[in-house]
């Protein structure tokens, strides 16, 4: 039998889970990635807002509507031959004032390596489960929640609004591209087209999905050897406690709530 | 980046010179912001034989040799009298030249077109293309190119036409013409003396003209 026991109800837990949603901060992440003929840079900042809590026995922790807030930016980077044909200049023969002709060569422009760098900010609101865990680094206890699994982010109506802004950018980038004007397609509809809503949403999955995998929030923290009482002197002098073990369930008793159950040693 | 200077001839440029007198002509080329000595012509263009025949016109493509040295596809050439030679860019990654030599006629260079000589330039991006001589540093001549409609593009009909524009005795007889992407406009030099013209677009020379300010101040002949 635990010599402490603390139990909070859903209420009560939720208040918690706001106070460690909000301590978790700003995130960040950044890499690069290919698909296809794309080469994407990316750097991503993030925070987590919101939430309402659902606790299930033994141990799981459902926050639902929780946002995660997020602005990324790409630079996104490609040959653009990969994407339209070569342009072929034929070469010309032109008749000097009816005395001679000179011929211009043809030559052939293999389009450059393009990049668009787009930013975008959003907010996507999910639900996930997260599991109880309790641990001790040498000096503290922690009561955190693990989310469990990768939950599944409405990121469509993002990933088309991604799409857009990629062409709108496109446009100005591909003006100094010289010889662009005769590529006799519209280059901007073949870079949305070979991108598609499929491998704009993938990147941003790569991008967002670090800010879930293993995201812990943390609801509690206690140093194991704490001050109880202040000395009243000259006579009662400090009274240190140690906290022994620290666990930390969903029980139900009538109503779900989450237990800590401590016990302590002088 | 698309910019036009005959003093630097890229790859979508090309200088034309005609060689009517018969002789051993030296050339050199050279990186553009470089000028060897006249004594480093290590190549020549013979011009011998056979008067009467109508001109040709001989290919040079200048490319980078193995010494990293700008060098023609071929060191000797022969022509006949009044034949021109056409020097353009191997590829892209060709660096700006120059070419110069001397020969019967006396000294020439594409860096300074005076006569029986042509400088093409195939436009690549619109605007407003403010010719210069940077020699004398008046404003000439002033291109407005424009991308083609997108079914004449696809069709390849913006190239099929050069714009010839002609350059007598130092004057542009064309001071302001349109054009489209991919269209070539050949500047042909002719009566033209010492030190010769550049044909610069004024935006690498420096900033450009005050809105309203006039810089064709020559009437049209």
């Amino acid at each position: 039998m635990p010599e402490i026991i603390a139990a909070m109800d859903e209420p009560a837990v939720s208040d918690i889970m706001a106070v460690a949603v909000a301590q978790a901060g700003t995130l960040g992440n950044g890499g690069s990635t290919s698909f296809g003929p794309f080469t994407a840079s990316y750097g991503a900042s993030a925070t987590f807002s919101g939430g309402s809590v659902k606790l299930f026995t033994p141990n799981v922790v459902q926050i639902a509507n929780l946002t995660l807030n997020y602005t990324v930016s790409f630079n996104l980077s490609f040959d653009l031959s990969s994407i339209i044909p070569n342009f072929y200049f034929p070469g010309v023969k032109v008749k000097i004032f009816k005395k001679w002709f000179v011929i211009i060569p043809a030559f052939t422009i293999d389009w450059p390596t393009v990049t668009i760098p787009v930013s975008y900010s959003d907010k996507v609101t999910f639900s996930a489960n997260f599991a109880l865990q309790t641990t001790f680094d040498g000096t503290s206890w922690h009561v955190k929640t693990v989310i469990l699994g990768m939950p599944a982010l409405q990121i469509g109506p993002a990933a088309s609004a991604i799409l857009v802004l990629i062409g709108a950018a496109a446009g100005p980038v591909l003006l100094a591209v010289p010889f662009i004007g005769l590529a006799g397609v519209s280059v901007v509809g073949s870079i949305t087209t070979a991108l598609g809503i499929s491998g704009v949403t993938n990147l941003l999955h790569l991008v967002l999905n670090p800010f879930l995998a293993g995201r812990t929030f943390e609801l509690y923290n206690q140093p194991k050897h704490f001050q109880l009482l202040p000395a009243v002197a000259p006579v009662s002098p400090p009274v240190f406690i140690n906290l022994t073990s620290v666990a930390a369930a969903v029980v139900n008793n009538g109503e779900p709530e989450l237990e800590l159950s401590v016990d302590i040693a002088p | 980046m698309d910019t036009l200077d005959s003093r630097a001839l890229g790859y979508f440029d090309c200088y034309f010179r005609q060689f009517p007198e018969v002789g051993t002509v030296r050339y050199s080329l050279a990186a553009a912001e470089l000028h060897p000595s006249p004594e480093e012509a290590p190549f020549t263009v013979e011009v011998a034989g056979r008067p009467g025949r109508a001109p040709v016109q001989h290919d040079v493509t200048v490319r980078v040799g193995k010494d990293g040295r700008l060098e023609p596809d071929r060191e000797e050439l022969a022509v006949a009298p009044g034949d021109h030679v056409m020097f353009h860019a191997a590829n892209a990654r060709t660096p700006r030249y120059s070419v110069r030599g001397s020969g019967p006629g006396g000294a020439w260079s594409s860096g300074e077109l005076e006569n029986d000589s042509l400088f093409s330039h195939t436009f690549g991006l619109p605007g407003e293309y403010r010719l210069t001589d940077a020699n004398s540093g008046r404003l000439v001549a002033a291109l407005v190119v424009s991308n083609p409609p997108l079914a004449d593009a696809g069709a390849g009909l913006a190239v099929r036409d050069a714009a010839i524009i002609s350059i007598q005795g130092g004057d542009f007889k064309t001071q302001r013409a349109e054009m489209v992407v991919g269209q070539t406009a050949v500047f042909v030099v002719n009566d033209v003396r010492e030190p010769g013209i550049t044909i610069t677009d004024h935006a690498l020379l420096g900033p450009p003209p005050s809105p309203g300010e006039p810089f064709l101040t020559r009437e049209r002949e």
